[in-house]
């Protein structure tokens, strides 16, 4: 009989199969594995914390619920992020949200909404000055990033806070490779023109 | 930024995007999800059960259920013909075993009884070479007597109930 395995060094599809078999443990290290990234990729496309919670449950719901109709032969990242993507999308088309704000959601009007919904970026262990620099400094970027058209913005953060090839990311958005190539250098291209005045201040 | 460059090779930019952090969901997001989660009934579970409903889809079933309960009934009506038919060898056997087994039994607590009672004598005997030993002994043993039935009483207590409340549950 074989011995527990260790899931924190299993791969994907090993703990698929584990959580095929009815493991409980294996589903909760698919979400640990992931929970991150995912949440990431969603906030960044809606803006506002609550519901990219809520989005991001509802695909880890939606994955989870449909491992049976997991196909081996896909990477099961990539079958994760088209999810979070398309549910991320989809709430997009249903409503046009403006810029990312670290502070708080679009929608946060009083202190406790604006509370609950901005981000906990945690300690960086940094000066008060130096922490205050590069908030500001994350702000910019991040409001720079959510004026992008959201197709960009999704294969902008798949490449460069994920670090996925270009060819995934095709995968992932179900998109021509050509396509992620010119979405990604159009959204450097738009990045750098929205950014060059803060290195223009920093120089 | 270096208007220079292109965008795609521009290492400022480069440096800006990798200042991007992969944030995290509030805590008990984990739990959060799996209350909506239906994880599987293990694989030979979900076999046996495909297997019945395959068994009952075919109608097979009916032949399961009935070559069981034939068994069943074959079985009940040949201890019946046996015991109706030899009474008295079933009686001879049944008798002979059940007297094995009681006497067996018996001569077992038989044994543990007289070796309990042999070392409890050998005990006492011991302890009476000593007459203040025996005293000792005994006084010791009212104490934790004493002392156990207290314990006993304050475990059967629920904690932190006084007397009084004790009292007006009863």
């Amino acid at each position: 009989m074989a011995g527990p395995v260790d899931l924190t060094t299993a791969t994907d599809q090993e703990v698929v199969e584990h959580a095929c078999e009815g493991a409980e443990p294996a589903f909760r290290e698919l979400i640990r594995r992931y929970q991150r990234p995912v949440f990431s990729l969603i906030y960044r496309m809606v803006r506002d914390r609550e519901l990219a919670e809520d989005l991001a449950q509802e695909t880890f719901v939606k994955v989870l619920n449909a491992l049976d109709r997991y196909r081996p032969e896909f990477k099961f990242s990539s079958w994760v992020f088209k999810i979070a993507n398309n549910a991320a999308i989809d709430h997009l088309r249903k409503r046009e949200l403006d810029t990312l704000s670290l502070e708080g959601g679009p929608d946060a009007t009083t202190a406790d909404r604006l509370e609950a919904t901005a981000l906990q970026i945690g300690d960086t262990s940094e000066s008060p000055l130096e922490e205050l620099v590069a908030r500001e400094l994350g702000s910019t970027i991040e409001q720079a990033i959510g004026k992008l058209r959201p197709e960009y913005r999704a294969c902008i953060m798949m490449r460069h806070v994920d670090g996925r090839p270009y060819e995934e990311i095709a995968d992932m958005l179900d998109l021509p490779l050509g396509t992620v190539k010119t979405y990604i250098h159009r959204a450097r291209a738009e990045l750098r023109e929205m950014l060059d005045p803060l290195s223009e201040s920093t120089a | 930024m270096n208007p220079q460059l292109p965008a795609d090779e521009d290492p400022l930019l480069d440096s800006y995007l990798s200042k991007l952090e992969q944030f995290s969901p509030r805590s008990g997001f984990e739990d959060r999800i799996m209350a909506q989660v239906r994880v599987p009934a293990p694989r030979w579970i979900r076999q046996l059960q495909a297997y019945l409903r395959s068994l009952a889809d075919t109608g097979r079933v009916w032949w399961l259920v009935g070559g069981m309960a034939t068994m069943s009934f074959a079985s009940l009506t040949a201890m019946v013909a046996l015991i109706a038919t030899r009474t008295v060898d079933v009686r001879t056997v049944w008798g002979g075993a059940l007297t094995g087994v009681l006497l067996s039994s018996w001569r077992a607590l038989l044994g543990l009884a007289t070796d309990i009672a042999r070392s409890t004598y050998a005990l006492f005997e011991m302890l009476a070479v000593r007459e203040h030993t025996l005293v000792a002994v005994a006084g010791v043993a009212a104490v934790g007597t004493m002392l156990c039935a207290w314990a006993l009483h304050r475990t059967m207590q629920p904690a932190g109930v006084t007397r009084a409340e004790v009292d007006a549950i009863r």
